[in-house]
C-alpha cells in the first residue's frame, strides 16, 4: 500500500487526478447530484492505478451515506468489482460519520458548525485497460427533491508499461441481514455459553468470493436491537472450502471484539491504523456499533474461494441488524455479487421522526436555494444566518435530536418567508 | 505490508550519530552558540538515514525557525535539504503541536516544560557521502542564548552499495542498476531526499480583484499563474509530502484555494494542470472548513488557532500511497483564496525524492524574515523573556544547581510556557518575579563581594 521504500523513483509513471474542480476557473468546485441521477466520476484508459479517493458534502441528507452508491468496473468487465453505498465503503457506519484514523480509510472532521466530513480511501485500485467509476444517488420514496453538492478527488497514476500479470483487482462488496435469524431453539438475545455451533451454517456471511486473491479489510456494523452484549459471535473464515463441507474452518476466532483487536466488550469507541470500534452508541451495547479491521500485515489469502462469516451472538442467538463491507483483491473474474437492495432495504434503522426531520431539512435547503436565485438575493447576513441555522439543524439531526432539528429548519423557512 | 522486515540484508549495518557525552557523563547534548554551525553527521560510503530525532528544553520559540538544517548528498555543491528545523519536523509557526503521522511525529515531554520530541522517519539514501549541518542564526534582542540540543540520527551503511531488491526482472532497469553499480553509484532509481522551505509573507491578491480577503466564488483562474508555489523541481522524481502554514491576516475562511499541480509542464503552458483540486481542506483530507485540529497517518490540520479561521493554521499531507510522480518537472501550487484573492502569510515545506541534480533552490531569507507574525505586545514580552533568559544563563553558570537557580527557573519556565500559550500577562508576571529573584541574588553577591 504505502511505499516500502519512498526513495525509489520509478520512470514511466505519471500522476494525474480527476476531480470536481470548476473547469470555468470559478469556485463551484462540486458536482450537483440530483436524486435518481447517476454520474460518472472517472472513465480512464489504462494501464494505471487509483491511489486515493476523497469526497465531502455539506449538510446533505441524513441518509446520504447509504443513498449514494458507488460502482467500479475494471477493464471493461460486465459486472462491477465494487458495489457499495458510498458511506459504508469509506467506513461510515449506519449513515453516521465518526472519526477514523486508519491506514486504509481516514475520516477527518470539518467545520464544527455544519455536518461535513472528509472521507478518504487509500487502497490501491489497479487497472490494465480501463477504469470506470459511477455514483448513483438513489431517491427515497416520499421524500422531497434533495439535490446535493458533492466534492471529490481521485488521485491516480498512469503507466507506460503493462501491469504485472499477477496484479489483482480491487473489490468491495456490501451485505446486510436485517435482522439476522436466530438459530432454532437458542436463548434469544442474551450472551450465550452453552449452545454448540459446529458447522457455521447459520452465521452472518460478509463475503463469498471465488478465484485467487486475498481479503484485506472488513467494515462491520451492528444495530443491536436486542440489547446486551451481542459480541460473543466468533469469526469463522472458510478458505478454499465451504461451511457444511469444511470443518473446522481454516480460521476460527473467539469473539467479535477479538476480530477488531479490542479488549473484552468495548463500550467506548477507539480507532487506529489496523483496527477500530469506531462507533459505540451506548456503553450498555444497545443500539448501533461499528468496527473495522484492515488485514494489511495478514491478508486472508485464498486459492479458490473464501467465505468470511461471523456468528451473530454465540451460536447465532441474536436477532440483530448486521451490515458489512468486505474489501479484497482477486484475479478476475469475480463471482456474482448479491443484488444490492433497493434504497429502503439499505437505510439504517432510525425512528420515524428522523425521516420527517430530514424532509424538513430538504425543504429548508430548497427554500434557501430558491431565495438565492431571486434577484436581488437576500442580504448576505440572511444567507449566513440561515446557512448556520441549517448546519445547527443538521448537527442536531445527526445527533438524534429531531425536535431541535425541526425547530431549526422551521426557523429557516419562516426567516425566508418574512425576508421576501 | 512489512515484507521487507523479514528480509535480511547481509550487506547492511546500522549505526548512529548522536549528541551523546563522549566522556561517559550525562551532558548528552551539544551546546549551540548563536552564529555558529555544527556538523550533525558526516559519513563516507553508501547508506541511508532512516530516522532523525531532536529536542531542546525551554528554548526560545524562535529557534524553530532560527535553526537551519542543510543536507548534502554525495558531495553535491548545493544542499538537497535547506529548511528551518521546526518547519522540517512539522512544527508550524514556531508553535509545536502534537502530530502522529507516518512520516513526522511530534511527541510531548514534561508537561510543565516547553520540550517536545521531534521525529522524522523519511529515508535519506546516499551512495558516497552524507553531510548534515545545523546553523544557529541569531535573532538579536529576541533569541541569542546558547541552546542545549539533543539529537539522534539513525542510519544504515551498505557495504555492497547496491539496494539488492532494486534488481528486478525488468531487464532495462536491471541493466541500469548494474551500470550504476559498476560506476559505484547507488542505482539510479533510488532518488535522493529533498526538502525545501518557501514563504510568501504577504501573498499578493490578483490584479483587479475587488473581493480581497473574503470567500469568493466568481473570480476566474484559468492558468494558475498567480498561485502560491510550494515547490518547483526539475528532474525525475516524486513528491511525498507537504507541510503548509497559513497565517490568516485577513480573517474569514481563506481555504477556497485549489491545489494545482503541474507535472512535466508549466503554468501558462500546461492547462489544465495534471492535478486540479477543489479546495484547501480537500488536500488535507478534511470536511469543509475544519474548525478543530486533527492529525492522522496521512493528513492533518494540526493547528487551528481560532474557530473563525483567523490567525494561524497549519496542515500536512503525506503522499505515501499516492506520490506525485514527475519525469521532467513539477510545480506544486495552490491558490491563496479562490482566484488568489487573499493576502496572507503562506509558508511551506515540500518533501520529495529525485535523481540529482536538483534545480536551484530560492535563497533562504534571513532569520528576521523567517519569523512568524507576532503582535507588538507579544514581541515585547518575548524581549523580556530573552533578557530574563540571559540573566538566568549567567546565574546558572555561577551557581550550578544551587537553590537560587531553582527559584528563578520556577518563574522563567512557566513564564516561557505562558508566552507560547498566548498568556502575555501571566508571562510578564513570572518574568518580573524572576527578575526580582535575580536582583536579590545580585545584591547579595555584590555585598558578599565587598
Amino acid at each position: 500500500m504505502f511505499f516500502a521504500d519512498p526513495s525509489r523513483v520509478t520512470p514511466g509513471v505519471r500522476t494525474f487526478r480527476r476531480s470536481s474542480w470548476d473547469q470555468t476557473g470559478r469556485n463551484q468546485d462540486y458536482l450537483i447530484l440530483k436524486p435518481g441521477q447517476t454520474v460518472t466520476l472517472l472513465d480512464e484508459a489504462g494501464p494505471g492505478r487509483i491511489n486515493h479517493m476523497y469526497w465531502t458534502t455539506i449538510n446533505g441528507s441524513r441518509y446520504q451515506y447509504r443513498q449514494l452508491a458507488l460502482r467500479a468496473w475494471w477493464d471493461g468487465e460486465s459486472t462491477p468489482s465494487v458495489e457499495a453505498p458510498l458511506g459504508d465503503l469509506f467506513a461510515v457506519p449506519h449513515s453516521t460519520p465518526v472519526p477514523a484514523q486508519s491506514l486504509a480509510a481516514v475520516i477527518n472532521p470539518g467545520d464544527s458548525r455544519v455536518v461535513s466530513w472528509g472521507h478518504n480511501l487509500y487502497l490501491p485500485m489497479p487497472f490494465a485497460t480501463s477504469a470506470r467509476i459511477e455514483l448513483t444517488y438513489d431517491t427515497i420514496p416520499g421524500m422531497p427533491d434533495d439535490p446535493m453538492a458533492f466534492w471529490y478527488h481521485i488521485d491516480m497514476e498512469h503507466y507506460d508499461a503493462p501491469l504485472a500479470p499477477d496484479t489483482a483487482r480491487f473489490h468491495a462488496q456490501w451485505r446486510r441481514e436485517n435482522p439476522t435469524i436466530p438459530k432454532a431453539g437458542v436463548d434469544l438475545n442474551a450472551p450465550g455459553w452453552n449452545g454448540a455451533n459446529l458447522g457455521g451454517a447459520d452465521n452472518y456471511v460478509a463475503l463469498h468470493a471465488e478465484g485467487r486473491g486475498q481479503m484485506v479489510g472488513l467494515h462491520l456494523q451492528v444495530d443491536n436491537l436486542g440489547g446486551g452484549w451481542y459480541g460473543e459471535g466468533d469469526d469463522m473464515v472458510f478458505v478454499d472450502g465451504k461451511p457444511g463441507e469444511q470443518w473446522p474452518p481454516t480460521y476460527h476466532g473467539t469473539g467479535s471484539e477479538e476480530i477488531f483487536g479490542g479488549g473484552a466488550g468495548p463500550n467506548f469507541p477507539y480507532h487506529g491504523p489496523y483496527t477500530g470500534f469506531h462507533m459505540v452508541e451506548n456503553p450498555d451495547y444497545a443500539g448501533k456499533s461499528a468496527m473495522y479491521r484492515w488485514y494489511l500485515t495478514d491478508p486472508i489469502r485464498f486459492e479458490r474461494e473464501i467465505t468470511w462469516t461471523i456468528e451473530h451472538g454465540h451460536d447465532n442467538n441474536f436477532a440483530n441488524d448486521y451490515t458489512s463491507v468486505a474489501y479484497w483483491y482477486q484475479i478476475e473474474p469475480h463471482a456474482p455479487f448479491p443484488d444490492l437492495p433497493d434504497i429502503e432495504g439499505r437505510l439504517p434503522r432510525f425512528p420515524p421522526a428522523v425521516r420527517e426531520a430530514d424532509a424538513a431539512r430538504a425543504r429548508a435547503l430548497r427554500r434557501m436555494n430558491e431565495s438565492q436565485s431571486r434577484q436581488p438575493p437576500p442580504p448576505f447576513e440572511v444567507f449566513l444566518n440561515t446557512f448556520l441555522k441549517l448546519g445547527a439543524g443538521c448537527r442536531a439531526l445527526f445527533a438524534g435530536q429531531t425536535d431541535e432539528a425541526l425547530a431549526a429548519f422551521d426557523w429557516i423557512e419562516r426567516q425566508l418567508d418574512t425576508g421576501e | 505490508m512489512y515484507n521487507q522486515l523479514a528480509r535480511i540484508n547481509p550487506n547492511a549495518r546500522t549505526k548512529r550519530w548522536s549528541s551523546w557525552d563522549r566522556s561517559g557523563r550525562n551532558q548528552d547534548y551539544l551546546i549551540l552558540q548563536p552564529g555558529s554551525s555544527v556538523v550533525l553527521l558526516d559519513e563516507e560510503g553508501a547508506g541511508q538515514i532512516n530516522h532523525f530525532y531532536w529536542t531542546t528544553i525551554n528554548a526560545s520559540r524562535f529557534i524553530f525557525r532560527q535553526f537551519i538544517i542543510r543536507a548534502w548528498w554525495d558531495g553535491e555543491e548545493t544542499p538537497s535539504v535547506e529548511v528551518p528545523i521546526g518547519d522540517l519536523f512539522c512544527v508550524p509557526h514556531c508553535m509545536p503541536q502534537p502530530v502522529r503521522s507516518l512520516m513526522a511525529v511530534v511527541n510531548p515531554g514534561h508537561c510543565e516544560v516547553n520540550t517536545w520530541g521531534l521525529n522524522l522517519y523519511l529515508p535519506m539514501p546516499f551512495s558516497r557521502h552524507a553531510r548534515i549541518e545545523l546553523e544557529y542564526e541569531p535573532l538579536p534582542g529576541l533569541s541569542e542564548a546558547s541552546v542545549n540540543f539533543w539529537y539522534h540520527l539513525d542510519l544504515e551503511m551498505h557495504s555492497d552499495n547496491v539496494h539488492t531488491d532494486a534488481v528486478r526482472a525488468d531487464a532495462v532497469r536491471a541493466d541500469a542498476v548494474r551500470a550504476d553499480a559498476a560506476r559505484g553509484d547507488t542505482p539510479a532509481d533510488f532518488g535522493r531526499f529533498h526538502a525545501q522551505w518557501r514563504r510568501e509573507r504577504f501573498t499578493t491578491a490578483k490584479a483587479g480583484t475587488t473581493q480581497i480577503n473574503v470567500t469568493d466564488y466568481h473570480g476566474v483562474n484559468l492558468d494558475g499563474l498567480d498561485n502560491y508555489v510550494a515547490l518547483e523541481a526539475q528532474g525525475r522524481g516524486h513528491m511525498v509530502g507537504l507541510h503548509l502554514q497559513v497565517d490568516n491576516l485577513g480573517g474569514g475562511w481563506y481555504g477556497e484555494g485549489d491545489d494545482m499541480v503541474f507535472i512535466d509542464g508549466r503554468p501558462g503552458e500546461q492547462w489544465p494542470p495534471a492535478c486540479h483540486g477543489t479546495g484547501s481542506e480537500e488536500i488535507f483530507g478534511g470536511g469543509a472548513c475544519p474548525t478543530d485540529a486533527y492529525h492522522g497517518p496521512y493528513t492533518g490540520f494540526h493547528l487551528v488557532e481560532s474557530r473563525d479561521f483567523a490567525g494561524k493554521s497549519a496542515m500536512y499531507r503525506w503522499y505515501l500511497s499516492d506520490p506525485i510522480r514527475f519525469n521532467q518537472s513539477l510545480i506544486w501550487s495552490i491558490e491563496h483564496g479562490h482566484d488568489n484573492n487573499f493576502e496572507n502569510d503562506y509558508t511551506s515545506v515540500a518533501y520529495w525524492y529525485q535523481a540529482e541534480p536538483h534545480a536551484q533552490f530560492p535563497p533562504l531569507p534571513a532569520a528576521a524574515d523567517r519569523m512568524p507574525h507576532l503582535s507588538a505586545a507579544m514581541l515585547a514580552a518575548e524581549r523580556q523573556r530573552a533578557e530574563v533568559e540571559a540573566l538566568f544563563v549567567v546565574l546558572q553558570r555561577e551557581q550550578a544547581g544551587g537553590d537560587i537557580v531553582g527559584k528563578m527557573w520556577a518563574h522563567f519556565n512557566p513564564g516561557s510556557r505562558a508566552l507560547l500559550q498566548g498568556d502575555i500577562d501571566r508571562a510578564l508576571t513570572h518574568f518580573a518575579e524572576a527578575r526580582a529573584i535575580h536582583a536579590d541574588y545580585a545584591r547579595d553577591t555584590h555585598r558578599a563581594g565587598k
